[in-house]
C-alpha cells in the first residue's frame, strides 16, 4: 500500500508592531506610492525586544496543533526552514521543541532563504513516505528585521517578520 | 547584513518559480483547469503576476499577503495558506501548487490536494 502525506493542520503568528510604508519616509528616500507600485508591499510586521525566531515559530505551532487535533507529544519530527535562526546550536527547532513541550523527536533547521518552507515540506514528505516518521511539524520562520540595513533603501522595505 | 541585487534576480526568479511550479504541477497531473490556488512566495507582486501567467491561473486564485506582511521569506507560503485556509477560501480538497525562490540561489515547488 502506498503512504501519501496530508497537511492536518496549519497555524501562523506575526508580531504585533506594524511598520507602514509612510513609516520609511521619516528616515529613507522613499514613499508609499514608490514602494506600493514596485513590490505591491504596504506594511509588514516587526519583531521587538526579546521576540526570536523560536517564538514566532512555537506561537504559530501551537496555533497549528490545535487544528490537528494533536498533543506536541504526537510528533515524531520538528522542521524549521529559516535562515534567521536564534543561534546555530541549539537550533531553532529544537527551541522550539521546548517551548511547544514535544517530546523525544528530532529537529532540525533547514536553510535554503525562500525556499525553506517548501524544501521543508519536501523533506517531510520523504521522511512520511518512507516510514521514518509519521507526524511532522514544519515551519518557516524568520525574524529578518533584525538583520536589515536600515540605510539601505532598496532592502530595507522589502522584509518582515513571522511564522 | 542582508544584500541584494533585486533587478538581476527578477528574470531569473520568475523563470525558476514558473519552471518548477509548472514540473510539480505536471507531477500531480494537474492541468489549469484542475488547479484551484497557486500559492507563490511573496517576494514581489510583479514576479507573482509573471508566474501566474505563466501558469495559465487567473490572479483571483492566486494566495497573496505581500500587501500585509512583505517578504518574510520561509514564512511566506505557511503563512498565506494558513490565512486563507481560516479564511475558508482555501477548502479540503483544493488542489494547490505552491513556488519559491530565494537567495543561494534555491527554489523549488510542490504540488498538493489540501
Amino acid at each position: 500500500m502506498n503512504t501519501y502525506s496530508r497537511i492536518i493542520g496549519t497555524g501562523s503568528y506575526f508580531p504585533e508592531k506594524i511598520m507602514t510604508n509612510k513609516d520609511f519616509e521619516k528616515f529613507i528616500d522613499t514613499n508609499d506610492e514608490w514602494i506600493t507600485s514596485r513590490t505591491g508591499m504596504k506594511e509588514r510586521r516587526v519583531a521587538e525586544g526579546d521576540m526570536y525566531t523560536s517564538d514566532l515559530a512555537a506561537e504559530a505551532a501551537k496555533k497549528a496543533l490545535e487544528m490537528a487535533g494533536i498533543k506536541a507529544t504526537d510528533l515524531d519530527g520538528i522542521i524549521v526552514g529559516t535562515f534567521t535562526m536564534d543561534t546555530s546550536m541549539p537550533s531553532t527547532a529544537c527551541r522550539v521543541q521546548h517551548k511547544i513541550g514535544a517530546g523525544h523527536c528530532f529537529a532540525f533547521d533547514l536553510t535554503a532563504a525562500c525556499s525553506g518552507f517548501i524544501y521543508g515540506c519536501n523533506v517531510a514528505n520523504a521522511l512520511i513516505k518512507t516510514g521514518s516518521a509519521k507526524k511532522i511539524l514544519v515551519i518557516g520562520a524568520e525574524n529578518l528585521t533584525a538583520g536589515l540595513d536600515w540605510r539601505d533603501r532598496g532592502t530595507c522595505i522589502l522584509f518582515g517578520d513571522g511564522a | 547584513m542582508l544584500k541584494m541585487k533585486g533587478n538581476e534576480i527578477f528574470k531569473i526568479a520568475v523563470r525558476a518559480m514558473a519552471d518548477s511550479a509548472q514540473e510539480a504541477a505536471d507531477a500531480a497531473n494537474f492541468k489549469p483547469e484542475d488547479i484551484d490556488w497557486v500559492i507563490p512566495h511573496q517576494a514581489n507582486l510583479r514576479i507573482i503576476d509573471a508566474v501566474a501567467k505563466r501558469l495559465k491561473v487567473p490572479m483571483e486564485q492566486v494566495v497573496m499577503n505581500i500587501h500585509q506582511y512583505a517578504n518574510t521569506s520561509a514564512a511566506t507560503i505557511p503563512t498565506a495558506l494558513d490565512q486563507y485556509v481560516r479564511e475558508g477560501k482555501i477548502k479540503r480538497g483544493d488542489n494547490i501548487v505552491s513556488a519559491a525562490f530565494g537567495g543561494g540561489l534555491t527554489w523549488g515547488s510542490m504540488s498538493f490536494t489540501f
